[in-house]
């Protein structure tokens, strides 16, 4: 009976130590430094970008009032207002949600894409890795904005070739990360014991590796979306992403620039917003890094 | 990046945010516009017979007067050009992209230039005297002119250019050569002509004879009063070339390595950069100090496309001469101590709509009252307020005021602002037809050329079409591929589309280009595709007709049939202008898209 007390406290306390390593996670990544800062500003984008259409205050695109065209912020327009007399609030709460979009589903090609490259080419090995990984290091060769311009400009100008081109460009930085994770884990004895109890390559790969490279990837997602959203930003800027009247903070900065001595606010405004939104996603994924870091949840994290 | 360094940038952001309303009240503020919503419906504006008819004033008076040039001219130095449309073709004939480069590789005819008392007309120049008769022109050639290549400009060189002009297949002064006497060619060799397009050429028309050395003579089968002004620097594809150089090299090698008779010789041609001309030392005018023109070593075209980079480059001191600054920036321009601008209240850059006559799956083709419709949903005033910042304004017609052929009483009918008549035209399509709508609204397409001024154009065409029952989906491409698109020669078959926007130099010179380039089935820019005899039978009598007073008729038929059954909009008009460094010394006001450094110098 004391045996039985012992084990039922010794798999109470692994439960409970389960649960204390989940929110330890949690509880580390807000104590990073700049985490919460970051995560606040992102809220709010977020925030932004989800109730565009409760917050905004004119019609982003239709509402055009030449008179009041190039007006800096005022009280009826707080961003205050474009070429066209369009509430650059508007516009810009709005091309959040672009913004954003852009960011998570070219993250989420590139790593669907680069993480599966890379994890079959890392517990396969041989001449597919090798193959594999000639085929991102070709994308890689290139410089990413270039790739991402050669990209849209075959496939065609707009939104959608602009997300498969920072996709694309994306693949290369998941693979490589991927396939370096997966070297390392597949040696390790819970997936030399799966592999001798015969369990199939895709039931080791979904079962054992991935879950166990996941941290790595998800601090080079966060830090993706960010690289992602001043990508979106440059193509617009230079005329093959988002095209206009759909509002973008790329294409707003772009356009901005051209009336920048007549209305600064246009020009500047879009531009801090991307670096506010970057820099938070940096922090988030520097965050991450540590809150996910395996050492500190062996010390028990607290 | 620590907690420090982050509470630093986040300070710096909120800084600059803070700083924008300082910035403003720095900033150079547009004048007020007025007010001109395009939300709020106007009611068309009456032609005005009240309105004292203005006197017709001399085509194209400069707002602004250039500056005296300061001291002698100085010879050496190389001229920096930035550049706004990029060259497919420096053969002029074949070029879509404007004839500035080859009027200083090659020259021109006759110049389009005010004579001593500032009237602008035909100028003597590589055609020293010419004799317009009903049915035939002769023209004595300037003596003493050579090719870079060394042939010599005579009458051989001169028949030949006539010839291509007229007769080659592909040529963009076909159109305007119709009068030339075609009854006694040989059908065959023209056929033959035809398939060997892209080669050399060699006919030699029975309407075109040489009558001694220096003298040719074009038998025309109708009276031309326009032939003069047709051939001058007024039109932009009638620069000459070398035969012999065309004919060694062929269409296509030609037209990347072009020899003319001009003041600067072709250097080297860099794709999508720039393109290099050095000074001609055999050039046949004289300078003021006697010694051969040009004064310049060199010129240097760098193609900038943007219009806020291009003004960068002046500003800077990288380059020296650009044109057509936007509307907005005009006063900074005007207020800069070191620059100079140029503006001419009649030549303009004409903003214009297009819609595509021949094809089936478009709106715009099938009905016409839904041509009507966009015409009507155009607010003009509002365009050219705040496209061109007052340095334009709406247009009612397609040539400019100074034309002799303008209504002053603007009496004729035309398309402005009426959103209710707008609205009830679409209403009343939609109701004849219903598949034609969708959801309500009828979807179109705009194609846009990618430029600052046209896509600003393009959102706020897309917003007024949309408020009268339009889904108007915007398709912005660069300008090679806009032309493409819609500009049909042969070898270029062109596309669909269902409307269109372009921007076009009108000047008022005679009136005889403008409609032809764009009505007439074959008009070098005929970008509506029409096909319509009876457009053809118009322009054409208008242009064989000697009797000022027939020729304002048949003028005024052409604005009804426009009006009746409208394939172009006229929108708005930016006043031209030039800017220039004020190193640049003694240019003078061009005939629009025009720029001669012949005689200009860098101080």
């Amino acid at each position: 009976m004391a045996t039985t007390a012992v084990r039922a406290g010794a798999t109470l306390g692994a439960e409970r130590q389960v649960r204390r390593d989940r929110f330890g996670t949690l509880r580390r990544l807000l104590r990073t430094r700049m985490t919460p800062i970051a995560l606040a500003i992102l809220g709010a984008f977020i925030f932004m970008a989800v109730f565009a259409n409760a917050i905004d205050r004119y019609d982003p695109i239709n509402f055009q009032s030449y008179s009041t065209a190039n007006q800096g912020p005022s009280a009826a327009h707080w961003f205050g207002t474009d070429y066209l007399g369009r509430d650059m609030w508007s516009r810009l709460i709005h091309g959040s949600r672009i913004s954003l979009t852009v960011g998570l589903i070219s993250v989420g090609v590139g790593m669907l894409f680069g993480v599966t490259i890379g994890v079959v080419a890392g517990f396969v090995g041989g001449k597919i890795d090798s193959l594999l990984m000639r085929c991102t290091d070709a994308i890689w060769a290139f410089p990413a904005l270039m790739l991402a311009l050669a990209i849209t400009s075959a496939l065609g100008r707009g939104l959608v070739n602009s997300m498969i081109a920072i996709g694309i460009v994306g693949i290369p930085f998941f693979a490589r990360l991927a396939r370096a994770s997966t070297l390392s884990t597949r040696e390790l004895d819970y997936v030399l014991a799966a592999r001798a109890m015969g369990a199939s390559v895709p039931r080791i790969l979904g079962r054992h590796i991935l879950p166990n490279i996941a941290a790595p990837l998800i601090v080079q997602g966060s830090l993706g979306l960010g690289t992602a959203i001043i990508t979106e930003a440059s193509l617009s800027f230079l005329g093959v992403g988002v095209q206009p009247p759909t509002p973008s903070w790329g294409l707003e900065l772009r356009t901005g620039y051209q009336y920048l001595e007549l209305n600064p606010a246009v020009a500047i405004i879009p531009g801090v917003l991307i670096f506010l939104t970057v820099l938070a996603f940096n922090f988030i994924g520097d965050g991450l890094r540590t809150a996910l870091d395996p050492r500190l949840a062996r010390r028990g994290g607290d | 990046m620590d907690r420090r360094g982050f509470l630093k940038a986040l300070g710096a952001s909120a800084g600059t945010l803070a700083a924008i309303p300082l910035l403003q009240a720095c900033s150079n503020q547009p004048p007020a516009a007025k007010p001109a919503d395009s939300s709020a419906g106007a009611a068309p504006k009456p032609a005005d017979a009240s309105k004292p008819a203005d006197a017709a004033k001399p085509a194209a008076q400069a707002a602004q007067a250039p500056a005296a040039p300061a001291g002698a001219p100085k010879r050496g130095g190389q001229l920096n050009v930035v550049v706004q449309n990029d060259w497919v073709n420096m053969d002029a004939l074949f070029s879509t992209a404007g004839a500035t480069i080859p009027s200083m590789l090659c020259g021109e005819w006759l110049r389009y230039d005010k004579d001593e008392k500032g009237q602008w007309g035909p100028q003597p120049d590589m055609v020293a005297e010419w004799d317009l008769k009903p049915d035939q022109v002769t023209l004595k050639l300037q003596q003493g002119v050579k090719f870079h290549d060394g042939t010599p400009w005579d009458a051989k060189a001169a028949k030949w250019n006539l010839d291509r002009m007229a007769y080659h297949p592909a040529s963009g002064m076909k159109s305007f050569l119709t009068a030339v006497d075609r009854s006694k060619e040989d059908k065959a060799a023209l056929d033959d002509m035809t398939a060997k397009a892209n080669q050399t050429f060699d006919y030699s028309s029975k309407a075109v004879e040489i009558v001694d050395g220096s003298t040719v003579r074009v038998r025309l089968a109708a009276p031309a009063p326009g032939f003069i002004t047709i051939i001058s620097s007024a039109i932009e594809w009638t620069n000459p070339i070398s035969p012999e150089a065309y004919n060694k090299q062929g269409k296509d090698a030609f037209a990347r390595n072009p020899v003319g008779a001009g003041p600067f010789r072709f250097v080297e041609w860099q794709s999508g950069d720039h393109i290099l001309l050095e000074r001609n030392p055999d050039y046949w005018k004289k300078g003021a100090d006697g010694q051969a023109l040009p004064y310049l070593d060199k010129i240097l075209y760098r193609l900038v496309i943007d219009d806020s980079a291009r003004l960068a480059e002046l500003r800077s001191g990288n380059s020296h001469f650009m044109e057509l600054v936007q509307g907005k920036d005009v006063a900074s321009v005007k207020a800069d101590s070191n620059l100079q601008i140029l503006e001419s209240p009649d030549s303009g850059n004409n903003y214009r709509m297009i819609f595509d006559a021949t094809n089936p799956d478009s709106p715009f083709q099938k009905h016409k009252e839904l041509r009507q419709a966009m015409l009507y949903a155009m607010d003009r005033d509002a365009m050219a307020q705040t496209l061109g910042f007052g340095s334009g304004a709406g247009r009612k017609y397609l040539l400019p005021k100074g034309s002799f052929v303008y209504d002053q009483s603007e009496q004729r009918p035309y398309y402005w602002f009426d959103k209710a008549k707008a609205d009830g035209l679409v209403k009343a399509v939609i109701a004849k037809d219903p598949s034609i709508a969708q959801d309500g609204k009828i979807p179109v397409t705009l194609n846009a050329i990618d430029r600052a001024v046209d896509k600003a154009q393009a959102e706020m065409i897309k917003q007024m079409g949309e408020a009268v029952g339009f889904a108007v989906t915007l398709e912005v491409t660069e300008r090679a591929a806009w032309t493409a698109k819609l500009v049909k020669r042969p070898g270029q078959p062109g596309g669909k589309f269902d409307v269109a926007t372009m921007r076009n130099p009108v000047s008022s010179d005679d009136p005889d280009g403008q409609w032809r380039t764009f009505h007439h089935s074959t008009g070098s820019f005929n970008v509506a595709h029409l096909e319509d005899a009876s457009w053809d039978t118009l322009i054409d009598t208008a242009a064989t007709t000697l009797d000022t007073e027939q020729r304002k008729k048949a003028y005024a038929d052409m604005d009804q049939k426009y009006y009746e059954e409208p394939w172009y909009g006229w929108l708005w008009q930016q006043n031209w202008n030039w800017v220039h460094s004020k190193k640049l010394q003694n240019f003078r006001e061009q005939v629009a898209a025009r720029w001669l450094f012949t005689d200009t110098w860098l101080a």
